[in-house]
C-alpha cells in the first residue's frame, strides 16, 4: 500500500506544473507573466497600477498563508500580498512577452 | 466608478464625510513658517521607505516609525536650520502614487500641487527602486522642483544593489542623492541640496511624459488620471514602463549577498511551517513577560506613594496626616477638601500609575520591536483567512494584538485598515480582547477562585500552572467573541463583502533595539501619566465624594446605590453572602460602573465598598493590601467560584473604559458609533452572564 502511495505520489509530481490560468492558480516558486488585469473596482486597480503590476510584468509567486490564501507576490522587488479575489482576475501566462521599447 | 467622478458636489453622505475628513487632514496640513523668509519643503514617498525616520533626522523630532508601510496617518510638520535659513518640513502620508482616492493620497496630492510647497523631496526606497519611480514621476508632472532622495543605502548595500545615480539624475532631470537615514549617511548633502533647489542655485528640469508644465495643477490631474478607463490604464503603463528602463539602466544588482540568504532564511522560519508556533511562542512570551515584568514593578512602585501617602503610623507623617490634622480644626470643609484630594484623587491617580505603568511600558516596546523588524504585517498575512472569513480585515489581528496591551491604543491602531467599514468592525470589537488593565482584575479573580480549594494546598508550580491555564482560556474566549461579534457585526449593521486588500510585506530590518525601548517607555510614561491626571484623578474625586456623603442612617451615599443595584448584580451572578451583612452582587456591580474611567480600579473600589460595610461608615481606599490579601477578603466576603466566573467574563466582555470610548469617538468621529461600541460589548456581556448563570451555574450546586 505504501509502495502504491508513494508512486502516485511521483505521478502528481511528473505532471506539474500546471499551466497557471490566473495569478491565484500560481504555485509557490513559480514565475510568471501578466496578460490582462480584469478588476472592476478602479481603485483596486489603480493599487495595482501603482505597485507596477500592469500587462507584461513580471511576478514571482513567493508564499502562500496556510489555507493558501492570500499569497504573496514579488513584483519589481517588493514583496505583496493579495488576496484571491483580486488574484483571481489577473491573467497569467508562464512565457515572457517580447516586447522592447527605447527611452 | 462613482468615486471617480464628480466628488466635490455630490451629496452621499459617506463621500461628504470622506471629504471633511480629507479637509480637516488638510488643513493640519500648512506649512507653518516661523519666519517669512523659511521655506516650506515636501517629503513625499512610497510607505515604508524611512520616510519618517529621515524626517525625524532631518528635524531631530521624534516622530513614531515603524516597519508597517502606512505607519504615518497623521501628518506632521517640523523645522530645522541650516546655513542660517529656516526649513518647515512637513512629512506627508506615505503613498504609492498621488492618483487613487484615498484619504492619504489625497491630502499628499493636494499639498504638492496647492500646499505652497516649495521643493518636493520624494524618499525612495533603493531596494525596490523601481516601484519607487513611479510616485517620482507623478511628483516630477506636479511640481517644478523635486529631489529625488535614494533613502536606505545601508540595505541596498547589504543586498549587493548599487545605484547609479548620476545616470538617474541625468534621465529625471531633477537632484538624485543617495542617503540612509537611520546611519545618517548623506543627510549633510540633502540639506544643503535642499536649500541649493530652494534658492534656485541647482536648476531642476523635470523631464515629464504626460504633461508639458504650463498648465495648472488641478489639470494635471485629470490628464494623469484620464478620462476613461483605458486613458488611465495607458498613462499608468507610461510611468510603469519609464520606471523600469530607467531603473534597468542605473540599478545594478551584484549576485547573492548574505543578507538576502538571511531573509530567505527569516522567511522559512517565519512564514513556513514553524510559523504558527513560533507566532504563540512569541506572543506567549510577550504576555509572560509583560505580567511577570509588570508584577515585579508595581510593588515598589506601590510601596513609594503609600509612603508618601503614610509614611509610618505612628508618627503621623505623609498625606494622610493631613486628613487628620484638617479633621481637628474648626471648620469641616476642611476635612471633606483634603480627604476628597488626598483619599480620591491622589490614591486613585497613583493607583492606576502604579497598575498601568509597568505593564504599558514593558508591553509596547516589545511590540514595536516586532513592529520594526517586520513581524506584523506577516502575521496579519497569515491570519488573514480568518478574519476574511467573518468579512473583516486580517490587519485586525495586529489591533487585537495591540489592544492586549491597552484597548485605546488598539483603537487608534485600526487606522492601517483602509476599508472603513472594516475599520468599523476592528474598532467595535477590540475591547474584547482584554488590556493591561483588565488583566490585574482577572489574574486576582482566578487568585480568588482557587483560594481555599485544593489547588491552594498544591504546591506553587502546579496551582500557577492551572491559574495560567485559566488565563489563557478567557483570552481565547475573548478571541472568539471578537471572531464572531466580527461575523455577527457584518451579517448586522456593518453589512458588506470584505473589501479586497493589497498588503505589503516589508523586508526584515534589524530594529534600533536600545532607541526603541527607550523612546517607547518615554512615550508610555507620558500616556499614563496623563491619563492618571486626566480621567483616573477626577474619577477619585467623584467616588470619593459618592462615599463621603452620608445619608440617614449613616451609611454613605455609594453603600445605598450598592443596595439599590445588587438585584441586577445578583442576576448577573456577582451575588454572595457577606459575613457581615452587605451586598456582594450590588458591590462589585457598582465597582464595574464607577470603574468606567479606569478599568484598573474595579478591585479597589469593590475593596473600599465592602471595608465601608465593616466599618459601618467612610472609610479610605486601602492601597497596601497585597494580592493574597485581597483574595482572602474576597472570598470571606463571600465570593464562591461561581461569583468569580461572572466576574471574570463579565470583565472581559463588559463595556470599554472612558479613554476607550474617547479614542473611539475621535476615530469614527461620531458619538453615535462611540454609543454603539458601548452597546455591543456590554450587551454581550449582560447576555453571557445571564445565561450561564441561569441556564447552567444555576443548576449546579456549590
Amino acid at each position: 500500500m505504501r509502495e502504491k502511495g508513494i508512486h502516485i505520489a511521483r505521478l502528481k509530481r511528473k505532471t506539474e506544473p500546471e499551466e497557471p490560468a490566473t495569478l491565484f492558480d500560481v504555485a509557490v516558486g513559480q514565475t510568471v507573466w501578466v496578460t490582462a488585469i480584469s478588476v472592476e473596482d478602479p481603485n483596486m486597480r489603480r493599487r495595482l497600477q501603482d505597485l507596477g503590476i500592469i500587462c507584461g510584468t513580471r511576478v514571482l509567486c513567493k508564499q502562500k498563508a496556510p489555507s493558501g490564501n492570500p499569497k504573496s507576490y514579488l513584483v519589481r522587488g517588493a514583496t505583496v500580498a493579495i488576496r484571491r479575489d483580486v488574484s483571481e482576475l489577473i491573467s497569467v501566462t508562464t512565457t515572457p512577452p517580447e516586447y522592447a521599447e527605447a527611452d | 466608478m462613482r468615486l471617480l467622478s464628480g466628488c466635490a458636489g455630490c451629496a452621499n453622505e459617506e463621500c461628504a464625510q470622506r471629504r471633511k475628513k480629507k479637509d480637516t487632514a488638510a488643513t493640519q496640513l500648512k506649512g507653518n513658517r516661523l519666519k517669512p523668509d523659511d521655506h516650506v519643503i515636501a517629503l513625499a514617498g512610497n510607505p515604508n521607505t524611512g520616510k519618517s525616520t529621515t524626517f525625524n533626522a532631518l528635524t531631530g523630532m521624534h516622530q513614531h516609525t515603524g516597519n508597517w508601510p502606512g505607519k504615518t496617518v497623521a501628518t506632521a510638520e517640523g523645522r530645522y536650520e541650516y546655513n542660517g535659513k529656516g526649513f518647515v518640513l512637513v512629512d506627508l502620508p506615505g503613498t504609492y502614487s498621488l492618483l487613487s482616492r484615498s484619504q492619504e493620497e489625497e491630502v499628499a496630492a493636494d499639498f504638492v500641487i496647492n500646499g505652497g510647497a516649495e521643493c518636493v523631496v520624494v524618499v525612495c526606497e533603493s531596494v525596490c527602486l523601481e516601484r519607487n519611480l513611479v510616485l517620482v514621476q507623478q511628483v516630477m508632472e506636479l511640481h517644478d522642483k523635486v529631489i529625488v532622495c535614494l533613502n536606505l543605502m545601508d540595505e541596498a548595500k547589504r543586498h549587493g544593489i548599487s545605484v547609479d545615480a548620476e545616470a538617474l539624475s541625468e534621465s529625471l532631470g531633477v537632484p538624485v542623492l543617495l542617503t540612509a537615514a537611520g546611519p545618517k549617511w548623506g543627510l549633510e548633502d540633502l540639506k544643503q541640496t535642499i536649500q541649493d533647489v530652494c534658492e534656485g542655485k541647482t536648476q531642476c528640469c523635470c523631464k515629464r511624459t504626460i504633461c508639458t508644465g504650463d498648465e495648472p495643477g488641478p489639470l494635471r490631474m485629470e490628464m494623469m488620471r484620464g478620462t476613461s478607463e483605458e486613458e488611465s490604464d495607458t498613462v499608468a503603463a507610461k510611468f510603469v514602463h519609464r520606471a523600469e528602463r530607467l531603473s534597468a539602466k542605473t540599478v545594478s544588482q551584484s549576485g547573492e549577498t548574505k543578507a538576502i540568504k538571511r531573509q530567505r532564511i527569516m522567511d522559512k522560519l517565519i512564514m513556513g511551517k514553524l510559523g504558527i508556533p513560533i507566532m504563540l511562542v512569541l506572543l506567549f512570551f510577550i504576555f509572560w513577560f509583560t505580567l511577570f515584568g509588570a508584577d515585579l514593578l508595581t510593588d515598589p512602585l506601590q510601596w513609594c506613594f503609600n509612603k508618601i501617602y503614610c509614611w509610618n503610623d505612628e508618627t503621623g507623617m505623609g498625606l494622610h496626616h493631613l486628613v487628620t490634622l484638617a479633621g481637628q480644626t474648626s471648620w469641616s470643609g476642611w476635612y471633606y477638601i483634603t480627604t476628597v484630594l488626598i483619599d480620591g484623587v491622589y490614591v486613585i491617580a497613583t493607583k492606576v500609575i502604579a497598575v498601568m505603568l509597568p505593564p504599558m511600558a514593558i508591553f509596547f516596546p516589545l511590540f514595536t520591536l516586532l513592529e520594526d523588524f517586520g513581524y506584523l504585517p506577516r502575521v496579519a498575512f497569515r491570519l488573514d483567512n480568518v478574519f476574511r472569513k467573518c468579512g473583516a480585515c486580517g490587519k485586525q489581528s495586529l489591533t487585537m494584538c495591540m489592544g492586549f496591551g491597552c484597548n485605546a491604543a488598539g483603537v487608534v491602531g485600526c487606522r492601517i485598515i483602509d476599508s472603513p467599514r472594516e475599520r468599523k468592525i476592528a474598532i467595535l470589537t477590540n475591547n474584547f480582547v482584554p488590556c493591561n488593565g483588565r488583566f490585574p482584575t482577572i489574574t486576582l479573580v482566578i487568585g480568588v477562585m482557587f483560594e481555599n480549594t485544593l489547588l491552594d494546598s498544591m504546591n506553587i508550580v502546579l496551582s500557577s500552572l492551572v491559574s495560567a491555564v485559566v488565563l489563557v482560556v478567557v483570552i481565547v474566549i475573548g478571541i472568539l467573541y471578537t471572531i464572531g461579534v466580527s461575523r455577527f457585526l457584518t451579517k448586522t449593521i456593518l453589512k458588506g463583502e470584505p473589501s479586497s486588500f493589497v498588503l505589503e510585506l516589508p523586508p526584515y530590518r534589524k530594529p534600533q533595539v536600545l532607541k526603541v525601548i527607550g523612546r517607547s517607555i518615554w512615550d508610555r510614561t507620558l500616556k499614563v501619566l496623563y491619563r492618571a491626571v486626566v480621567v483616573a484623578a477626577p474619577a477619585g474625586l467623584i467616588i470619593c465624594i459618592l462615599s463621603l456623603i452620608t445619608l440617614n442612617d449613616g451609611n454613605s451615599l455609594i453603600v445605598h446605590i450598592a443596595e439599590w443595584l445588587n438585584p441586577v448584580g445578583t442576576a448577573l451572578g456577582f451575588g454572595g453572602t457577606m459575613a457581615w451583612g452587605g451586598v456582594l452582587g450590588g458591590t462589585l456591580l457598582i465597582a464595574f460602573i464607577l470603574g468606567i474611567p479606569a478599568n484598573e480600579i474595579v478591585i479597589p473600589i469593590a475593596i473600599m465598598i465592602l471595608t465601608m460595610y465593616a466599618a459601618g461608615g467612610y472609610a479610605p481606599m486601602i492601597t497596601e493590601m497585597g494580592d493574597a490579601t485581597i483574595a482572602e477578603y474576597l472570598v470571606s466576603a463571600g465570593m464562591t467560584w461561581k461569583t468569580c466566573i461572572s466576574v471574570m467574563l463579565f470583565s472581559l466582555l463588559h463595556w470599554p473604559c472612558a479613554t476607550t470610548i474617547l479614542s473611539i469617538k475621535n476615530e469614527l468621529n461620531s458619538w453615535k458609533w462611540a454609543g454603539v461600541s458601548v452597546l455591543v460589548p456590554t450587551l454581550c456581556a449582560i447576555a453571557t452572564c445571564l445565561i450561564l448563570n441561569w441556564g447552567i451555574l444555576w443548576w449546579i450546586p456549590v
